[in-house]
């Protein structure tokens, strides 16, 4: 895969692991990071711009060491899902500001890449750019 | 001289231009000072590191908007305790490009205030109202219609309304062609939205100015205390690298390159500086997103976004306007993360949201920073904080009064809240600047006006106190914050300016 080859396999996991704590994939009715092979696109679109792909890289690795600061004496990827998921929100829950902006930047940029993507828009029934009017005047309110 | 306008990919070697004026900066404040100025009969080049977009080229992807018409592809970020996003407009029309075209006059007091502790002659409201119904005129400023208003909207007005508060539709520079896509802040794909390179731009072309798109204003150049002209780059309208040079030589020189960006200049040029206070000051009216939800369907991205005010709390500083924002920047802003957020992001359609913007006493600074970058500081004062507090009280219980079921009020303690028990606790606990979540788009003040050359960067009229012909006319010379959206007091200003440019330094027999 493209993706392997441009961030490593355990790179990819990592970013994948994120990508599924924040958006949890459910079907493709309900879909999630991995559904929509959220990572990936992302690598596709940030992949032309080498800076990107190392500041992904960097970014990954911070996770993956996070928990060693706070003397959880394992990586993220070690974790179980649970365990993944109750390490973030503690984070999202901090009043540490550096904790918190860390973790809101983190769910801000697989957020807007999740939500950016036609099939999602489709299953949240988001219409970009529909003419008011329109909707208003023909399905009503 | 012949007027056109030129866009970076049509330029290759070096341009050389002369006018009698030369702006930089095409926004709010540059375009209205080029068309005022041409109209005079002046000749005028107006520079625009941007590039063109309209409805037939805008990015279709919001990705792309957010990386060709914002600057730091939107993410423009304040250092201070909360940090806050300030997102920036780079394109020709500058950020009236993206904004969401909501028109305010300054607001009386404000005015009257600056009258009495500024001492800035010539800006009592009669005299300013000329101004005002001029600009209004340019940009077809007119209220929203209940055609194109939206739900989100309408429901918040319906709780204002309930519970007794003032409130109303908002005017916005829109004409029959705005159909209520929702997408402002993308670029309007219909042009409906009439930013300045819809209506000032293309008369101060007709009138013989020259613009140039692309172009990046670096070097001031001044003989014997007075501006002469201004260098910079051509730039690839891709990759945003230099690929030529120009220069302009000119009498008088307008910076309107926005109130981060024409301190940040004036610093790589060391000039204008003898006050000690080019890029202090700074207030951006920063604002918090408070969503709610509904059992019913509200499809807020339905509909002009920001269409509806309440300004009960005007007088605390406090204003209250309608803002929807696509999935990726609602998603963003929302509590939880993992199920609880996915399922709330599945509810789009039962979302609401609306902006509570507080009048900053705050001054924050803008730095040179690494690679030539603004580097912003920007402590929220207690006092602001207290005020952000019930600015989002105020707005979740209008959110609850007209049935909401759940408001988020992006607070890291509280990240819903469903009663107005709960809203009390919100006013009655000390908030700490850490706790919140802003965002701002109303950068302001950073090269103040007055009348005293010692605490101001330039006079009355936009002219600097150091250098002769210097003049300002964006968003940075306000002496404090408006409390309203910047947009018609920029273009009010910028017109008052031109007037006396005209006057005062380019008519037969001025000094
Ligand atoms: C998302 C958003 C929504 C908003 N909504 C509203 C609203 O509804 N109502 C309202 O009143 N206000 C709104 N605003 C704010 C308003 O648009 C701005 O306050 C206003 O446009 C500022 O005008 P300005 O002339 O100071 O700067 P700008 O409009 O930002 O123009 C400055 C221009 O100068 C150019 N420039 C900078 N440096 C250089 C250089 N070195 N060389 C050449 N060119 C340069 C920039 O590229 C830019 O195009 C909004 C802002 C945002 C971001």
């Amino acid at each position: 895969m493209a993706s392997e080859k441009k961030l490593g396999n355990r790179t990819l996991k990592i970013l994948e692991d994120l990508a599924e704590r924040i958006i949890p994939s459910g079907g493709p009715d309900y879909p999630g990071a991995r559904d929509t092979a959220l990572v990936e696109r992302m690598l596709e679109r940030f992949g032309e711009f080498p800076i990107a792909v190392t500041g992904l890289k960097l970014f990954a690795w911070s996770w993956e060491l996070a928990p060693l600061w706070f003397f959880k004496f394992r990586l993220f990827t070690w974790m179980s899902p649970e365990q993944q998921t109750a390490f973030l929100e503690s984070w999202e829950q901090s009043r540490l500001m550096l904790r918190r902006w860390t973790v809101l930047l983190t769910k801000g940029v697989f957020m807007a890449a999740f939500y950016n993507q036609p099939l999602v828009w489709e299953k949240i029934r988001y219409q970009t750019g529909k003419c008011y009017r329109v909707v208003k005047g023909g399905e009503g309110k | 001289m012949e007027g056109k306008l030129f866009e970076g990919f049509e330029l290759c070697g070096e341009v050389a231009e002369s006018a009698e004026v030369c702006v930089i900066g095409s926004g709010a404040g540059g375009a209205v000072a080029a068309k005022e100025l041409a109209e005079y009969g002046h000749s005028v080049v107006l520079l625009e590191e941007g590039s063109k977009w309209n409805k037939d080229n805008y990015p279709k992807d919001p990705m792309d908007v957010f990386r060709k018409m914002y600057r730091d592809n939107g993410g423009t970020i304040t250092l201070g305790r909360p940090p806050v996003i300030l997102p920036i407009g780079k394109a020709l029309g500058g950020t009236t490009k993206v904004n969401s075209g909501t028109c305010f006059k300054t607001p009386n007091k404000v005015l009257r205030r600056w009258r009495r502790e500024f001492a800035i002659e010539g800006v009592e409201p009669e005299q300013m109202l000329p101004y005002f119904e001029r600009v209004e005129k340019m940009v077809s400023a007119a209220p929203v219609s209940r055609e194109v208003m939206g739900r989100n909207n309408e429901v918040f007005l319906e709780g204002a309304k309930k519970l007794g508060y003032s409130c109303g539709p908002l005017t916005r520079n829109a004409n029959e062609n705005c159909h209520g896509c929702g997408v402002c802040t993308l670029g309007c794909p219909t042009d409906g939205k009439r930013s300045t390179d819809l209506n000032y731009i293309p008369r101060a072309v007709e009138l013989g100015a020259r613009v140039y798109c692309n172009a990046r204003a670096e070097k001031i150049l001044v003989k014997d205390g007075q501006a002469t002209g201004v260098g910079g780059s051509i730039l690839d309208a891709e990759t945003g690298k230099p690929k030529s040079k120009f220069s302009v030589k000119c009498k008088v020189l307008v910076l309107a390159a926005g109130a981060i960006h024409s301190p940040l200049l004036l610093k790589k040029n060391r000039l204008a500086n003898s006050s000690g206070q080019v890029g202090k000051n700074l207030r951006i009216h920063p604002g918090i997103r408070v969503t709610a939800l509904f059992d019913q369907e509200i499809r807020g991205h339905l509909g002009v976004p920001q269409a509806a005010y309440v300004d009960e709390f005007a007088n605390e500083g406090i204003m209250l306007e309608g803002v929807f924002v696509i999935p990726m920047l609602s998603a963003a802003n929302l509590p939880f993360l993992g199920e609880r957020a996915k399922e709330l992001m599945f509810h789009y359609q039962n979302l609401a949201s609306f902006g509570a913007m507080i009048m900053d006493e705050t001054r924050g600074t803008i730095y040179q920073g690494p690679w030539g970058l603004p580097l912003i500081h920007y402590p929220l004062s207690d006092e602001d904080i207290k005020k952000a507090s019930r600015a989002i009280a105020y707005a979740a219980e209008i959110w609850l009064a007209a049935g909401a079921k759940k408001v988020y009020p992006a607070v890291c303690w509280m990240p819903e809240l469903t009663s107005i028990k709960e809203v009390r606790v919100l006013l009655q606990r000390y908030l700490k600047p850490s706790e919140l979540e802003m965002m701002a788009f109303h950068p302001m003040g950073s090269c103040q006006m007055g009348s005293e050359r010692r605490t101001s960067v330039v006079d009355p009229y936009g002219e600097s106190w150091d250098i002769k012909n210097l003049f300002i006319t964006d968003a940075s010379i306000f002496p404090t914050c408006l409390g309203v959206n910047p947009m018609e007091s920029i273009m009010a200003f910028a017109n008052r300016s031109a007037d006396y440019i005209h006057k005062m330094k380019l008519s037969p027999g001025s000094a």
